[in-house]
């Protein structure tokens, strides 16, 4: 029976992707992505951080198990179940290197006791908390179902018993010379505890551990087994049993339980580094997705992949609104170097993915659709062929992201044309940007070429911000302000006594 | 709850000589002489001196502590013969001990087996001997202390009960490792090894002839199979793994009652050294009376520095002081003429007196003290980092933040750095301020300013001696009560030292 999927609303309707878009490396999001994922390398994760979602109630589905999952019993309950299940999974495997049989029944057992916990421990975890999404809802009802159902019950009790029996199980070893005797145990007195009970009266609380370390034999030897066989001779009907078990257990991981495992993870470790980054000031918020209008309203977020970076060193990036209303479509950002223009690109292109998983993003409140396409060109300034021949990549670039991007689709266009003269940058930049205003597309533009802020009643101008007092030092603030060009390079002059009443003074004649 | 105690020291518990001495403890083992004192008490034994040392610095404050160490050190007296029998045997058991390998470092299961039980061998003749003491001289002992710990030797290790001691050992020694109990692990590995103790067959041959015995199967480890040794080895080690380790504990704990022995009978030996010296010398000792309610600072007859003593003095003198209800004692007079040794024997008797020690006095009576502690005068400060007035006043900020109600610090020619009558002027205030804080103080010094300046404000509470001067300006070093006097006999030193022709008439001042 297939079991509830915790991810799709449908699953047979998805075709999941393998790798992460081509925006991806540009928008950091690669870098992320892996370390989210990090440490969950068994779950072959990505191609749930590939697949973005189109329907808003896919969307919906999954912002509601995140909103469960805050609970942190429920978290608990879930990260417990996933390390049961591998245990479950470690005990097979190392069972089947054995190469005595007896040993590998042993295995067996302590997998089935295992499985057991991973699947009782499960529900009573699901239970315990008020669950308000649907897919959890039927996760419920199927474990309940499956933990009544007679393969667990039988389960339950054959592990138990069995344990029960093998544990009471004491036997007698008569060592001498080079022979080995293993008899019945007939309750002879222990000498250690006799000793221990002659010396009593001396005894002083706390006293000084002598006992060896060795551990229990991690390779069953072949004594070891021959003494057991022994065993199995004075005790036959439990080492019956247990081959029987072992026999029996065989397959009896549940497919539906197992993907459950898998799929949950993709939530556990989105919750665990979001808390990272809360814990380092970071907000986050459950996006309002509004699939009627392609209107945007983000407030106080920040690039997620320079949040992780700083959040190692304890630091915060500054926040921003990311606003577009009414008939505003396009973006475009300028302003001094380093000042947060890409970070800003970079944040844009972020929101409508994540968003678009069913996470929540950073920030206090936010509106966003789901696009039918991300465009991302970003500059690569290392790239070493000839300036005529990255302007050519450049343009049939930027001209493929045009022909196949709708109203609907969002184009991040990071610093092109930089390696151009300014002419060019001028005439090529307003004839893409023009297209692009026909188009209505969502644009991120960021570019030095300020004429191209003011170029229509869509376009909104920011600028990456410098602290008045001192010019030298950016605030990484982006806000609408028209483009003033060059006005921040005089007062930076000015501080450094460069400009001209300065300088000519300076200078000796 | 082990009842093997020796409680001779505390009622209730060990005495520990490593505890945190106070703060002031180098300064009064410097001053006072008690490195003197603990060799007199100790001998070559260096753990004794320890002892030693940490029970006088670290006094009673509770008067019927004080008076359970007294009892015990009466019957020591009474019974120094039997004491120091006991402490012989201690001292053997130490000894042997030393000579006995452990095996512990080696952490091979059957070493630390043999070695622990070679320790218990000799523990237990040890202990028998001691047991056998004790019963001799049952009865004879008043204190509760030695009544008990030797009430308790008898009755713990009586003949039924080492007769069975021995019998455990006996048959541990010749254990081969023959029976182990196994049980099965979460992985059918197999657990918790544990030796036993076969039932003795009634007809074993029968049963094995019948086969009436429990059922049993073997298996021999083929010749050539290394590895089945080897395996075969540990199986036997870990039988033998809990037994070891209850062996050794039992060691260690038998070991750790001897110590204890070590400690606390090895204090009243040193008591008793202590006696015999200052008897030889025909000096008197006497058990202190702790009277809790009193005001003042001490009452005595015959009060001496045993130190003089044990350093060869020729002739000890004692002196008397009357200061029950007074809180500061001023003592004046003549230089060396014994003030600073009078002040020593203020300090070590209190000492000696909360250690529950006999005190070097015919009689003597005392409060407890809250500490007890020293500003003596020192050497110029080497370094140059600081004035001498300034190393003064930094040790005595020391001593404030230590220092409470019911303290008593002994001040030795202090704060005379400096003029007269700046010096008297600090050390004024100073007084003062302990007084009030309640205090107790001993000053000796021999500026006039201050202790005229103390006496002019006729206080009841203070009572001021002065060493006495004969009219031929020899030095009995005797201390009378008396009050100062403007000069303080320097003209008599001069004399001696540059020759009777230039001989120091009464006009010569300070």
């Amino acid at each position: 029976m297939r079991g509830p999927s915790v991810l799709f609303r449908d699953p047979d309707a998805v075709t999941l992707e393998t790798a992460l878009p081509d925006y991806a490396s540009d928008l950091l999001l690669d870098q992320v992505i892996a370390h989210v994922i990090k440490g969950a390398d068994e779950y072959d994760l990505l191609p749930y951080f590939a697949t973005r979602l189109s329907d808003v109630r896919d969307v919906t589905y999954r912002q509601d198990v995140f909103t469960d999952i805050q609970d942190q019993e429920l978290t608990k309950a879930f990260v417990d179940y996933g390390e049961a299940m591998r245990l479950t999974r470690t005990r097979l495997a190392q069972g089947r290197k054995l190469y005595y049989e007896r040993f590998r029944q042993a295995w067996v057992l302590a997998a089935g006791e295992a499985y057991v916990a991973a699947v009782d421990g499960l529900l009573a975890g699901l239970r315990a908390t008020p669950l308000r999404s649907e897919a959890l809802q039927a996760v419920r009802r199927y474990v309940s179902d499956y933990a009544a159902g007679p393969v667990m019950t039988r389960l339950r009790a054959d592990s138990a018993s069995l344990r029960a029996r093998m544990d009471a199980i004491t036997y007698a070893l008569r060592l001498s010379g080079d022979r080995i005797t293993v008899q019945a145990y007939d309750d002879e007195p222990d000498l250690g505890t006799h000793v221990l009970a002659t010396f009593e009266k001396f005894s002083r609380g706390a006293a000084k551990d002598y006992r060896s370390r060795t551990p229990s034999w991690p390779d069953c030897n072949h004594i070891e087994a021959h003494i057991l066989d022994l065993v199995a001779v004075l005790h036959p009907d439990e080492f019956a049993a247990l081959e029987r078990f072992g026999a029996e257990f065989g397959d009896v991981l549940d497919p539906a339980l197992l993907a459950l495992e898998r799929d949950v993870q993709f939530y556990l470790v989105v919750a665990r580094h979001e808390r990272w980054l809360e814990a380092g000031g970071v907000d986050f918020t459950m996006p309002t997705i509004d699939d009627r209008s392609t209107q945007v309203d983000v407030r106080g977020t920040v690039d997620v992949a320079l949040a992780d970076k700083l959040a190692g060193e304890h630091r915060q990036p500054v926040r921003n609104d990311v606003t577009l209303l009414d008939g505003e479509r396009i973006f475009v950002v300028s302003g001094p170097n380093q000042g947060g223009k890409t970070t800003f690109a970079r944040t844009v292109g972020q929101l409508f993915h994540l968003a678009a998983l069913g996470c929540r993003v950073p920030g206090t409140s936010a509106r966003l659709f789901l696009p039918d396409s991300i465009h991302t060109h970003f500059e690569h300034p290392e790239d070493v062929r000839t300036l005529r021949g990255k302007l050519q990549d450049e343009l049939i670039r930027v001209h493929r992201i045009i022909e196949s991007s709708t109203a609907r689709s969002v184009v991040i266009l990071n610093e092109i044309l930089n390696s151009t003269t300014l002419e060019d940058a001028l005439v090529l930049g307003t004839r893409i940007i023009d297209q692009l205003i026909d188009l209505d597309v969502l644009t991120v533009y960021v570019t030095f070429v300020d004429e191209l802020a003011s170029r229509g009643p869509s376009v909104v101008s920011l600028m990456s911000q410098v602290e008045p007092e001192d010019p030298a030092t950016r605030t990484f603030r982006v806000v609408r302000q028209p483009a003033n060009g060059m006005a921040y390079a005089a007062a930076i002059a000015r501080k450094y006594r460069v400009d001209y009443e300065h300088l000519s003074r300076r200078v000796a004649r | 709850m082990t009842a093997m105690k020796a409680h001779l020291m505390h009622r209730k518990t060990d005495f520990d000589p490593r505890a945190a001495l106070p703060p002031q403890a180098q300064e009064l083992i410097d001053d006072l002489g008690l490195d003197q004192l603990c060799t007199a008490m100790s001998g070559a034994d260096n753990d004794g001196f320890g002892v030693a040392r940490a029970a006088l610095l670290l006094g009673l404050s509770d008067p019927e502590e004080i008076t359970y160490r007294q009892d015990v050190l009466a019957d020591c007296l009474t019974h120094a013969d039997v004491l120091r029998e006991l402490y012989a045997l201690v001292l053997e058991t130490l000894a042997r001990q030393r000579t006995i390998h452990r095996g512990l470092f080696l952490s091979s299961t059957s070493a630390i087996l043999r070695g622990s039980l070679a320790s218990l061998h000799m523990l237990v003749e040890m202990l028998v001997r001691m047991r056998d003491l004790a019963r001799a001289n049952a009865g004879r002992f008043q204190s509760e202390g030695l009544a008990t710990m030797f009430a308790m030797l008898v009755r713990e290790l009586d003949d039924a009960y080492i007769t069975q001691v021995r019998a455990d050992i006996a048959e541990l020694e010749f254990h081969r490792g023959e029976l182990m109990s196994v049980g099965m692990g979460t992985y059918l590995t197999a657990v918790g090894h544990a030796l036993r103790k076969p039932h003795v067959a009634a007809h074993p041959m029968l049963d094995k002839l019948l086969g009436t015995g429990v059922p049993s199967h073997s298996f021999r480890i083929a010749d050539r199979d290394e590895a089945g040794g080897r395996i075969l080895a540990d199986l036997k080690a870990r039988g033998l793994d809990r037994v070891a380790n209850a062996v050794a504990q039992a060691t260690d704990n038998i070991l750790a009652f001897i110590a204890c022995l070590h400690t606390e009978v090895g204090f009243y030996v040193g008591c008793l050294n202590l006696h015999d010296r200052l008897a030889a010398a025909s000096l008197p000792t006497c058990r202190p009376q702790i009277c809790p309610d009193s005001r003042g600072m001490v009452w005595a007859r015959g009060l001496y520095d045993p130190g003089l003593c044990l350093s060869g003095a020729p002739a000890v003198i004692g002196n008397d002081i009357d200061a029950g209800d007074a809180g500061v004692v001023v003592i004046t007079g003549a230089n060396q003429g014994g003030k600073s040794t009078f002040l020593r024997a203020l300090g070590l008797s209190q000492l000696m007196a909360q250690a529950g020690m006999f005190v070097a006095a015919d009689a003597y009576r005392a409060p407890v003290r809250k500490g007890v502690f020293t500003h003596f005068k020192r050497q110029e400060d080497a370094s140059m980092t600081s004035g001498k007035l300034d190393e003064e006043l930094h040790r005595m900020s020391e001593i404030a933040d230590e220092v409470s109600c019911g303290a008593v610090i002994l001040f030795n020619e202090s704060f005379s750095s400096t003029n007269e009558r700046e010096g008297s002027q600090i050390a004024r205030e100073v007084i003062r301020a302990l007084r009030e804080a309640g205090v107790r103080i001993a000053f000796v010094t021999h500026q006039y300013d201050l202790a005229h300046g103390l006496q002019a404000a006729g206080d009841d509470h203070t009572v001021f001696l002065r060493a006495e001067r004969s009219e031929d300006g020899g030095r009995p070093f005797r201390l009378l009560p008396g009050e100062p006097l403007s000069t303080s006999f320097g003209p008599d030193l001069y004399a001696e030292i540059f020759g009777p022709t230039e001989r120091a008439s009464a006009t010569l001042g300070a």
